[in-house]
């Protein structure tokens, strides 16, 4: 019957046509919705620079105090307490989630207590940071009495900080090829020793990148330290090594305001008169240094990549 | 590292093992009702399977008959897998490896294991072939490089790699890679090689090279292969074993289990009439 063939091929040309023509249509959506996304981020990021970008160089900003009353304020002592908090963040919750992670991909058995957990650290990873502050404050600042402190501040963080972190590496060391892990048992190695030699190192590329990200999410973070680092930055005197003086830069029981905090104080109650500028600068520096960050992650990893699994 | 196996040595060709007297001198491993389970769900049903010193034997069969559950027993990978019961004994030198009081790591060091994917570590060639030794016990360099040389040369790669062995193990081709691997588990000295579709990866040259090597092996190691290449199995192997459907159908010397199938399940299996 050559009519009916006829046929067939046609309705088949026809629905291949079809196809091809929702393809294209769905590449064309897809752009459009990459390029918004894009001009959207390009925009924020073009806004902030321009309004405060000029700050980026401005040595006497970077460096000087902030000033109450008067114009021409810094945000040296800022700066310096987000790097701070976020070095004793990182110091903190980058052990704690290692080992959990490690635990719940190599040694958790797998049963309702590991599943309770890994949705405990999902649900963790979502709680909103206003959260996550006001528990900081009711734990670290007031019954455990260490004030508004820098070590209120990096624990609040580390809360906030765990989840994403346990997470990331978790999927790192699962992404690790089974037979890798596999072999190295094969060996007669225990699951510590193919842990530390063979699955840490497999993973690590992607871990690195995982913990700078983090690291740009933790810089930012506002809400949670307004109620537990607190909302003053005392003078900071980079000569005083006395550990327990306020004025000591390193002492982790004085109260330390961050960059991402500053902005929103000066703008919710900020007196004064150059207030516009210095927010727009300080959200200038902060943009530029999760700017940095994020760069720093992708050539990190690329390179640790590398170095793993090439000449 | 002899000194410190847990695992009794055979001293002497003629001694059989203490107490149970269940070894004899041509038997390297031998599997006594060995079953295997996930869950409720039976892998395997008891079988009985002994393995002549330096022979290779060839474990066949369709997919999910159970071969490769057979296989990773021997050196207890499955206990890595929740879940799975491994029921019956595996004499290895008049122990049973499935008692309660065996060092699996120490079985592992003497049955060792090669994978079907190439799987070097996201290390340099030297540092792959030195991992297993450089656990297991103190090294002097000297003693390392000789160790590394002599696993490298035993698969043939050593020439090839001997300018570049700081270079990454993945930088190798993948038949190289799989020749790495298996200097990887000579290094530890094993006397039982178990090889779970070695070549499946490969290409026909490196196929042919692995091949040899699994002959050249089985002079002193126990090799143990599970295979989907049934030429491969004849060429290779003194002894093939056919599994069907979780169950051991028949074993026997290679030659005339393809010539002479005495089940009718293998003859089909053989001659394609089922997969």
């Amino acid at each position: 019957m050559p009519n009916q063939d006829a046929m067939t091929r046609e309705d088949e040309g026809l629905r291949l046509r079809g196809a091809r023509r929702a393809d294209r249509a769905a590449t064309i959506v897809l752009g459009a919705l990459v390029a918004i996304v894009c001009a959207l981020v390009a925009a924020l990021v073009f806004y902030v620079l321009s309004r405060g970008g000029a700050k980026l160089f401005d040595l006497s900003f970077l460096t000087g105090r902030p000033q109450q009353f008067k114009a021409g304020g810094g945000i040296g002592p800022e700066l310096f307490n987000s790097f701070y908090l976020l070095f004793l963040t990182l110091l903190i919750s980058l052990p704690l989630s290692m080992g959990a992670a490690i635990f719940l991909t190599q040694y958790a058995p797998a049963g309702p207590v590991t599943t309770a957990v890994k949705t405990a650290i999902e649900t963790l990873s979502s709680l909103p940071s206003i959260v996550v502050g006001l528990f900081g404050m009711l734990v670290f600042v007031l019954f455990f009495g260490w004030g508004f402190s820098i070590i209120s501040g990096a624990l609040a963080l580390t809360i906030f900080n765990v989840p994403i972190l346990v997470r990331v590496m978790q999927q790192a060391l699962e992404a690790v090829p089974q037979g890798r892990r596999d072999s190295s048992l094969a060996l007669g190695l225990t699951r510590w020793e193919t842990t530390i030699h063979v699955l840490i190192p497999s993973a690590i590329p992607a871990i690195v990148t995982g913990v700078v990200l983090s690291a740009g999410r933790v810089f930012g973070e506002a809400a949670t330290l307004i109620y537990t680092a607190g909302q003053s930055a005392p003078a900071l005197d980079f000569t005083n090594v006395d550990l327990t003086s306020p004025t000591c830069p390193w002492n982790v029981f004085r109260p330390a305001e961050t960059l991402a905090v500053h902005i929103w104080k000066i703008n919710s109650e900020g007196v004064v008169p150059d207030l516009a500028v210095v927010s727009a600068g300080s959200a200038a520096v902060l943009v530029a240094c999760v700017l940095v960050f994020n760069i720093l992650a992708r050539v990190l990893g690329r390179a640790l990549e590398r170095k793993v699994t090439a000449a | 590292m002899m000194a410190e196996m847990t695992v009794e040595r055979p001293v002497d060709a003629a001694t059989t093992a203490a107490g149970d007297g269940r070894r004899t001198t041509d038997e390297a491993l031998r599997c006594e009702g060995l079953s295997v389970a996930y869950g409720e769900k039976q892998a395997l049903a008891p079988c009985d399977m002994t393995f002549a010193p330096s022979t290779v034997t060839a474990l066949i069969g369709p997919s999910g008959c159970g071969k490769s559950t057979f296989l990773r027993c021997l050196n207890l990978m499955n206990r890595e897998i929740a879940n799975c019961h491994v029921g019956g004994h595996i004499w290895f030198h008049g122990q049973d490896a499935l008692a309660p009081g065996c060092d699996v790591y120490d079985l592992r060091r003497c049955i060792g294991m090669v994978f079907q994917q190439p799987n070097p570590f996201p290390l340099s060639i030297y540092d792959n072939v030195a991992y297993g030794p450089r656990r297991h016990r103190r090294l002097s360099r000297a003693q390392l490089d000789e160790i590394v040389e002599r696993s490298l040369r035993r698969v043939g790669l050593f020439d090839e790699v001997k300018d570049e062995l700081k270079k990454s193990g993945l930088a190798l081709s993948g038949g190289q890679q799989q020749r790495l691997c298996i200097a990887r588990t000579l290094a530890v000295d094993p006397e039982v090689l178990l090889m779970d579709e070695p070549t499946s990866a490969l290409d026909p040259i490196s196929t042919k090279m692995v091949e040899g090597l699994m002959r050249d092996l089985a002079r002193d190691h126990t090799v143990i292969v599970v295979t989907h290449n049934m030429q491969q199995a004849e060429r290779v192997s003194n002894r093939t074993a056919f599994f069907y459907l979780g169950e051991l159908v028949e074993v026997g010397p290679t030659k005339e289990l393809f010539s002479h199938p005495r089940e009718r399940r293998t003859q089909d299996y053989l001659s394609g009439r089922f997969s």
